[in-house]
C-alpha cells in the first residue's frame, strides 16, 4: 500500500487538480472541437453564424464519395502513399544501417544530407524535384509525383532506422552468419522478423507524409494529379463547404488509424497503462 | 614451427591483428596455432591481450593484416564467415528472439536449406543431448541463462562444424552457473569432432576445459601446452608470474649446478640447469605444491639447514584457510613463504618448522632475460 505525501509540492492537491483539469479540457477542445465541427459540417444543409447546430442534415456529400471527385482523389492518395510508404522504407532500411555504421564526422554529415530533403521547405524541395521529374519524363504524372514523396519520406524513414540500427546490437547477425547464414538470409531471417516494429512505424510515418503533401503534389504534379489534398483545398476555395468537410475528414481518417495503432502497440509493451 | 596440415581442425599461420585504425601499430602480432580435431584448446591471457580479435578473426568477424587461417587444411583467410565451418558463440548467448528453442537450433539447417524431417530428427537429437527437449516451444526469454547457453551450444553443433569458437563463455556467471555451463560445453562437445577454440582470463575454467591452453602474453602466443606441462616447465618468466602460484627468489648458480637462494642450496632439475647455461644470477621459481614444511621431531632443535632432510627452518608467522587449501605464511630470516599445510592438522603460530622443497617443482631463469608481466 503506497502513501502520497504532498507536503514537499508548494501546490495544494486541489489547485493542481484544477489545473490538470483545465490542461485536459484545453487539449480536448483544440482536438475534438475541429474535428465536431468538420463532422456537422460534413452532413449540414446549410450552417450559418450565429446558430450553434446546421438548421437541416444531409449526407448528400458522404453519398457523393463513390464515384465522385472526392473519391477517385482518396483512391489516387491512397496508391500514391502506399507507394511512397514501401519504396522509402525498402530504401531507409538499408540506408539507416549504413548510417548507424559510420561514425564521428562521417555520420554526423551522411545524415545532415538524409535530413536536408526534410528540413527544406517544401516548395523549394518542389521546385528542385519539378526540374528532375521533367528531366525523367514523369513530370505531372502520378509516377512523378510518387517520386517527389519518396524524397522527404526517405529523410524520415532513414533517421528512425539510424536511431534503430545505433541502439541495436549486431550479435544476432554475426551469430547468423557464422552459423550458415548469407547477408541475404540474414535479413530474411533475423533482421527482417526483428525490425518488423520499426518497420511498421516506419510504413504508418511514410505512409502520413505523402498522404498529407499538398506542396510536391502541386508543384511536381502540375494540377494534373487531384490527390486528395489538392482536392480538399480546390473544395474550400471553391466554397463547397460540405464536400470540403467530407474530403478533410477523409484526410483524417488514417492519421487516426495510425495513433490507434500505436497505442495498442504501446499498451503491448505496457508503456501506457492498459 | 607450425605447419598446415588436414588433421587440425584449425590452424593459424603468423596470424596479425592490427588494433583501432592503427594498421600497423600495436595489434596482435605472428599468431600461430593448431587446434586438433576433437581437441579444446584454451587461449588464456589477461583482458586486452586480443583473444577475442583472435577469435572473431577465426570466424571472419575481424579482418586480419597478415598470415593465414585455414580451416582442414582449406585456407579460409578471405572466406565469408557463412563458408568457414567455424561456428562463434558470443560471450552472452545470441539467440533469434523471434524463434522458439527448436527453431533456433535449426536455424544453421533452416538456412541451408536442409529438408525438414533431417532437420527435425537432428533437432531432436541435440535438444535430447543437451537436456533441452522440454523446452523446444519456448521462445529465448522464457528460458533461463543456463538454458540459453546450452541452446546456444546445440544450435552451434546443429550447424556441424569444424571450428568451435566460444568468446569468454563462463565470464560473468555466479558459481553454480559456470558449473553449469562448463559441463553443458564439455557435454556438447564430447561427440563433436570440431576442434574447439575458448577464449578466457579465468585460470581454473582454462585448467578444467582445456586439452591444452595457450598463454596469451603481451599480445602473442607465449606458451602452448598442457596444463600440467604450464605448471612445471612455463616457457618464460612472464608465463610463470601470470600463472601465479610459483615463490620467485633470486639466485646464484654455483659450479655444482645448484642454485643458492635465501632458502638455502636448490638442486636444479638437468633441463634447467641446460637452460641457464652460461649465466650465473637467476630467478627461481618454486612451484606452491612442491614445499613443505614440518614441525620439529619430539626433542629435535632446528637450528640450521641440513642437506637431505630440509633447506631452511623458519617461524610461522599465520596460517590462512582457504576453501581448497590451507597456507602458512613461515618467516625465514626476512622472506615470507607460503607453505601449504594439512587443514586438518596446521602448524601452530610461532611454531619453528623445516622447509622442505621438492626438486622437480623448480624453474629457473636468467635475471637479465626478465620479462615481468604486469
Amino acid at each position: 500500500m503506497s502513501t502520497r505525501s504532498y507536503s514537499r509540492s508548494p501546490t495544494r492537491p486541489h489547485a493542481r487538480s484544477a489545473w490538470h483539469l483545465a490542461a485536459l479540457a484545453l487539449l480536448l477542445l483544440s482536438t475534438f472541437v475541429p474535428l465536431l465541427i468538420l463532422v456537422l459540417q460534413s452532413v449540414a444543409t446549410s450552417w450559418r453564424w450565429p446558430l450553434l447546430l446546421p438548421d437541416a442534415f444531409t449526407l448528400s456529400g458522404w453519398q457523393g464519395l463513390l464515384g465522385g471527385s472526392l473519391g477517385r482523389a482518396a483512391a489516387t492518395s491512397t496508391a500514391l502513399a502506399a507507394i511512397t510508404a514501401v519504396t522509402a522504407t525498402a530504401l531507409a532500411l538499408p540506408v539507416g544501417r549504413t548510417l548507424a555504421q559510420l561514425s564521428g564526422w562521417q555520420r554526423h554529415a551522411a545524415a545532415a544530407l538524409v535530413f536536408l530533403p526534410v528540413a527544406a521547405p517544401p516548395i523549394a524541395l518542389g521546385a528542385g524535384l519539378q526540374i528532375a521529374t521533367l528531366w525523367l519524363g514523369v513530370g505531372g504524372t502520378a509516377l512523378g509525383v510518387a517520386l517527389a514523396h519518396v524524397v522527404p519520406a526517405i529523410g524520415y524513414a532513414s533517421l528512425l532506422f539510424l536511431g534503430v540500427f545505433t541502439t541495436r546490437s549486431s550479435h544476432d547477425e554475426e551469430a547468423a552468419r557464422t552459423h550458415g547464414a548469407s547477408p541475404w538470409l540474414v535479413w530474411r531471417h533475423v533482421l527482417l522478423p526483428t525490425l518488423r516494429a520499426p518497420i511498421a512505424e516506419s510504413l504508418a510515418i511514410t505512409f502520413l507524409i505523402s498522404w498529407a503533401q499538398v506542396a510536391l503534389t502541386l508543384v511536381v504534379g502540375g494540377g494534373a494529379v487531384r490527390a486528395l489534398p489538392i482536392e480538399v483545398l480546390t473544395l474550400v476555395r471553391a466554397g463547397q463547404e460540405r464536400e470540403a468537410a467530407v474530403g478533410a475528414l477523409l484526410l483524417v481518417v488514417p492519421a487516426v488509424a495510425a495513433l490507434a495503432a500505436l497505442r495498442i502497440g504501446v499498451r503491448r509493451t505496457d508503456a501506457l497503462p492498459a | 614451427m607450425y605447419s598446415v596440415t588436414t588433421s587440425a581442425a584449425l590452424s593459424l599461420h603468423d596470424v596479425s591483428i592490427p588494433f583501432g585504425s592503427d594498421a600497423n601499430g600495436a595489434g596482435l602480432r605472428d599468431v600461430s596455432l593448431n587446434v586438433a580435431r576433437g581437441e579444446r584448446l584454451v587461449l588464456l591471457g589477461p583482458s586486452g591481450e586480443g583473444k577475442t580479435s583472435l577469435l572473431r578473426a577465426v570466424a571472419g568477424l575481424t579482418p586480419i593484416a597478415s598470415g593465414s587461417i585455414h580451416v582442414l587444411g582449406r585456407d579460409v583467410t578471405n572466406e565469408v564467415p557463412e563458408r568457414r565451418g567455424a561456428v562463434y558463440l558470443h560471450q552472452i548467448p545470441v539467440l533469434f528472439p523471434h524463434l522458439t528453442v527448436a527453431q533456433n537450433v535449426g536455424f544453421p539447417l533452416t538456412v541451408r536449406g536442409a529438408p525438414a524431417r533431417e532437420r527435425e530428427t537432428l533437432v531432436a537429437a541435440l535438444l535430447e543431448r543437451l537436456g533441452l527437449s522440454d523446452l523446444a516451444a519456448r521462445l529465448p526469454h522464457a528460458l533461463s541463462g543456463g538454458q540459453q547457453h546450452r541452446v546456444a551450444l546445440a544450435r552451434a553443433l546443429a550447424a556441424r562444424p569444424h571450428v568451435l569458437l566460444l568468446d569468454e563463455p563462463l565470464a560473468a556467471l555466479d558459481p553454480v552457473l559456470r558449473r553449469d555451463v562448463r559441463d553443458a560445453i564439455r557435454q556438447a562437445h564430447t561427440e563433436s569432432d570440431a576442434g574447439l577454440l575458448l577464449v578466457t582470463h579465468d585460470l581454473a575454467d582454462a585448467t578444467s576445459l582445456g586439452d591444452r591452453i595457450a598463454i596469451m602474453l603481451d599480445r602473442r602466443i607465449a606458451q602452448v601446452d598442457t596444463a600440467e606441462a604450464l605448471f612445471t616447465r612455463p616457457a618464460s618468466r612472464a608465463v610463470m608470474q601470470f600463472l601465479g602460484g610459483h615463490i620467485e627468489l633470486e639466485g646464484t648458480i654455483t659450479a655444482s649446478g645448484a642454485v643458492l637462494t635465501p632458502l638455502g642450496l636448490l638442486p636444479l632439475p638437468a633441463d634447467v640447469q641446460q637452460s641457464l647455461a652460461g649465466h650465473t644470477h637467476v630467478v627461481v621459481g618454486i612451484r606452491g605444491e612442491a614445499v613443505r614444511c614440518q614441525p620439529p621431531s619430539p626433542g629435535e632443535t632446528l637450528t640450521a639447514p641440513r642437506a637431505g632432510q630440509h633447506v631452511a627452518t623458519g617461524a610461522v608467522r599465520a596460517v590462512l584457510h582457504g576453501a581448497q587449501e590451507s597456507v602458512a605464511s613461515v618467516s625465514v630470516d626476512n622472506l615470507e613463504v607460503p607453505v601449504r599445510v594439512d587443514a586438518l592438522q596446521p602448524p601452530a603460530v610461532g611454531t619453528q618448522v623445516a622447509i622442505h622443497i621438492d626438486p622437480r617443482g623448480l624453474i629457473a631463469f636468467p635475471d637479465n632475460a626478465s620479462t615481468a608481466h604486469a
